[in-house]
């Protein structure tokens, strides 16, 4: 089986659902509403995500949050 | 140092890892380090942090970031101190603590009781008895 590793790019508002449907199967639910909400808390305040796909399937994803480091003055 | 989190800053910087998702069937495909490998051959953040309560999590960041154990931490309360939401805990690691609801993240599946670096996560780190609960890690990259 071979894989595509997507460029990470912005998270998008169109990529909640299929991020979702994903979320549900990982977690061993049907989708639905409440793992939307999952989701969505998943990648709360996430800006970027990375894809990865098997034959244009969405079969991962990583979702990330920049922070700014500060070293100690 | 100090974390803060901001949205639009894409200098020298530290990134959460705000969670992996992977198809269940191609879990043991390593799948998750390499997504976190080429993410920070990317994008080049000095510094990975995460919370978690996962093994696999643990792993994938230790691969990309070259660090055998990610729970080694070498100064533990300055880096306590410098992650959001985290704490050193009595057990010698540092958690956020109530990151999640009471029944967790995971619902009947907890993958703190699986193993990490050969024994079970939630043996070692003994605040993740609780569901609510998860590490809070932060490793250099080794990049910039």
């Amino acid at each position: 089986m071979s894989f595509t590793f997507e460029t990470p790019r912005k998270l998008q508002t169109n990529d909640l659902e299929q991020a979702a449907a994903l979320t549900a199967q990982g977690f061993g639910r049907e989708a639905d509403e409440h793992n939307y909400q999952d989701t969505k808390d998943h990648l709360d305040g996430a800006d970027h995500l990375q894809i990865v796909r098997s034959e244009s399937e969405l079969v991962g994803f990583a979702a990330y949050k920049r922070l700014l480091w500060q070293p100690c003055s | 140092m100090v974390l803060l989190p901001t949205r639009d800053y894409f200098g020298n910087h530290a990134v959460e890892l705000a969670g992996i998702i992977v198809r269940p069937d191609l879990q043991k495909h390593h799948l998750g380090r390499q997504l976190v490998g080429d993410f920070i051959a990317e994008e080049r953040p000095s510094r990975l942090v995460a919370y978690t309560r996962n093994p696999a999590l643990l792993r994938a960041v230790g691969y990309a970031c070259r660090r055998a154990d990610v729970l080694d931490y070498q100064d533990p309360e300055a880096l306590a101190e410098a992650i959001p939401h985290a704490s050193l805990e009595d057990d010698g690691y540092i958690y956020h603590v109530g990151r999640y609801a009471p029944n967790g993240l995971y619902g009947s599946f907890d993958p703190a009781e699986r193993d990490y670096q050969g024994v079970p996560l939630n043996e070692r780190c003994l605040l993740l008895t609780e569901a609510a609960n998860a590490l809070a890690i932060s490793v250099e990259t080794g990049v910039n």
